[in-house]
């Protein structure tokens, strides 16, 4: 069942298109990257489907129930953690979550306990201490408990490492981990390592179009066979091996880095067999022979080409 | 309910902790004891500040005094204060994003947009009357033959008045976004209800009187029909700016 169901999406400001016919789901139980450059409209989509910006034209639905602009009535199914929350600094974590709690409508048996819960689970201190003295990254994490507070079928996650330091994207990206087994994560950012730490879908966002959709492994799977690498003894084997490899078409963009010679084909199979076969003609035994993963940058730069 | 009364809780706090609250009580309390204060001593204070050899002839202070002094101070103070200080109340919430955690959460924009009026109704309320009362309890100690004749009407009408500039200053906070354009706002509107004045049709009906003409009820003038005619038109305009505010805020843009 999806849980985010975005089509036909369209958003201008001004005469600057933001979105243009953006579609794309999200399956209950999945975390759900949500790729593009700075200015790609990954916000603009974002704030469309917590019905804080109108939207030109296209449905929004979460949970299966239509978000209508101005109206908050499906933000009861959505926790939402912005890149840089800001928070009533003159309150406590907990009164904020007390505040949080309420507003949302959520009851629970016992609410004090839930809110000692989620401090503790996203490592906060349950102290007299006032927002307005906190880090960062402490803001960060009060922002991931507060989305949590009224246990929500999504939780929408805008650029929330872009503004952290490494422990603190660690931190955040390991609470997502623990998230993922209740709630449904969509997750949008620029920083690729963190989609291939967490994320299972992925959607790429350019030019307000979403260009590629699919699984991790599925988008590195249409560039995994275009590239290869054969990393040999000797210089002199490398050198070798790069003359002969060069006068087959199988082969292109043929590079050497020391005893590495690497390069691209549009036949991965082929291309591993025939180096194989050059190797054996040139009697030359290799150390490694490897189809190169392509890493998510690469899926990145291949989708917004 | 629970969210709408969650958000003014957050409201209490946020004005306690950041002492507007405590502004407010100070300012609505100095009004409330100076001004019997000021109407009793005025005559003296005068009189030992002139030269000796002017005479100057001053009537003996009344009980009208007082509570001339309190309509004025009122005006000119407390509502100034009130107002300046209540300015920012939509700016701020814009500016830091703060709404967005409360909207995303599913808090009804009219959750929110209560609050805050309520958060301005409630603080002019409690501080006006409490500075009126002081007035009152003072007056009474000087004045001890002073009369209530015309008071609740007077005291009433500044009021009601009250409650008319806080509207629009809500209304004018949910639809500019800057710190003190509420304020300008509220100020350029009382600016032309003076301009009003000079016409006569619009005098009868202009809500001005509603905080002009509180002196001459407690000397006994009846009020004639212009005090209903500006009662009808100060309530429609209020509710009127409480209506907009609302319909703009439903459809303003959070983020």
């Amino acid at each position: 069942m999806a849980v985010l169901e975005i089509s036909q999406l369209k958003k201008s400001f001004g005469k600057q298109t933001v979105l243009d016919d953006v579609s794309f789901s999200v399956e209950k139980g999945s975390v759900f990257g949500f790729i593009g450059k700075n200015g790609a409209g990954k916000t603009t989509t974002m704030n469309i489907v917590l019905g804080l910006l109108r939207a030109e034209s296209g449905e929004v639905k979460v949970n299966g129930e239509t978000v209508i602009y101005g109206d908050t009535k499906t933000n009861r199914f959505v926790g939402y953690l912005p890149d840089v929350p800001e928070f009533y600094s003159f309150l406590t974590a907990r009164e904020y979550m007390q505040l949080s709690l309420d507003v949302s409508g959520t009851t629970y048996p016992n609410g004090d306990q839930k809110i000692t819960d989620l401090l503790a689970m996203v490592g906060l201190e349950d102290s007299k201490k006032r927002i307005s003295n906190y880090s960062r990254g402490m803001k960060q994490r009060l922002g991931i408990a507060q989305a949590l507070i009224n246990d929500p079928v999504l939780l929408i996650c805008d650029e929330p490492t872009s503004a952290l330091d490494p422990i603190g994207r660690k931190q955040l990206l390991s609470v997502l981990e623990k998230v993922k087994e209740k709630t449904t994560v969509v997750f949008s950012t620029h920083i690729l390592s963190d989609v291939e730490a967490v994320c299972d879908e992925v959607a790429i966002l350019d030019k307000g179009k979403i260009v590629t959709q699919g699984s991790v492994s599925e988008l590195k799977g249409r560039l995994s066979s275009k590239r290869w690498s054969v990393t040999l003894e000797t210089l002199a084997d490398a050198e070798k091996v790069k003359e002969a490899l060069a006068h087959n078409p199988l082969f292109s963009n043929i590079s050497q880095k020391d005893s590495i010679v690497e390069g691209e084909t549009t036949e991965g199979r082929q291309a591993i067999r025939s180096i194989m076969e050059i190797l054996t003609r040139l009697a030359i035994v290799p150390e490694k022979i490897e189809r190169i993963e392509p890493t998510m940058e690469e899926v990145f730069l291949e989708a917004i080409k | 309910m629970r969210g709408t009364l969650a958000f003014l809780k957050k409201e209490l706090i946020e004005h306690t902790r950041n002492y507007k609250l405590f502004i407010f009580f100070i300012v609505f309390a100095i009004i409330g004891i100076l001004s019997p204060l000021s109407a009793k001593f005025l005559p003296e204070l005068l009189e030992s500040l002139m030269d000796e050899n002017i005479t100057i002839i001053l009537q003996e202070p009344t009980h009208v005094d007082s509570w001339v002094q309190f309509f004025s101070n009122v005006n000119q103070m407390g509502l100034v204060v009130m107002i300046l200080v209540f300015s920012p109340l939509m700016a701020r919430e814009y500016e830091k994003g703060t709404l967005v955690h409360m909207v995303t959460k599913g808090l009804p924009r009219l959750s929110i947009y209560s609050a805050k009026l309520a958060m301005l109704y409630l603080s002019w309320t409690l501080f006006y009357w409490m500075s009126a009362l002081i007035t009152l309890g003072y007056t009474y100690y000087y004045f001890p033959d002073s009369s209530t004749e015309g008071l609740l009407l007077a005291t009433v009408s500044m009021y009601i008045f009250g409650l008319m500039l806080l509207a629009l200053l809500l209304l004018s906070a949910v639809i500019l976004e800057t710190t003190f354009a509420p304020l300008l706002a509220v100020g350029g509107f009382v600016g032309l209800l003076f301009l009003g004045e000079l016409v006569p049709v619009i005098q009868e009906w202009s809500p001005l009187q509603l905080n002009s003409r509180n002196a001459q009820w407690l000397t006994g003038l009846e009020p004639g029909r212009e005090i209903i005619q500006s009662f009808a038109v100060t309530g429609i305009l209020t509710v009127f700016f409480i209506a907009a505010g609302a319909a703009l805020f439903r459809k303003k843009a959070i983020n």
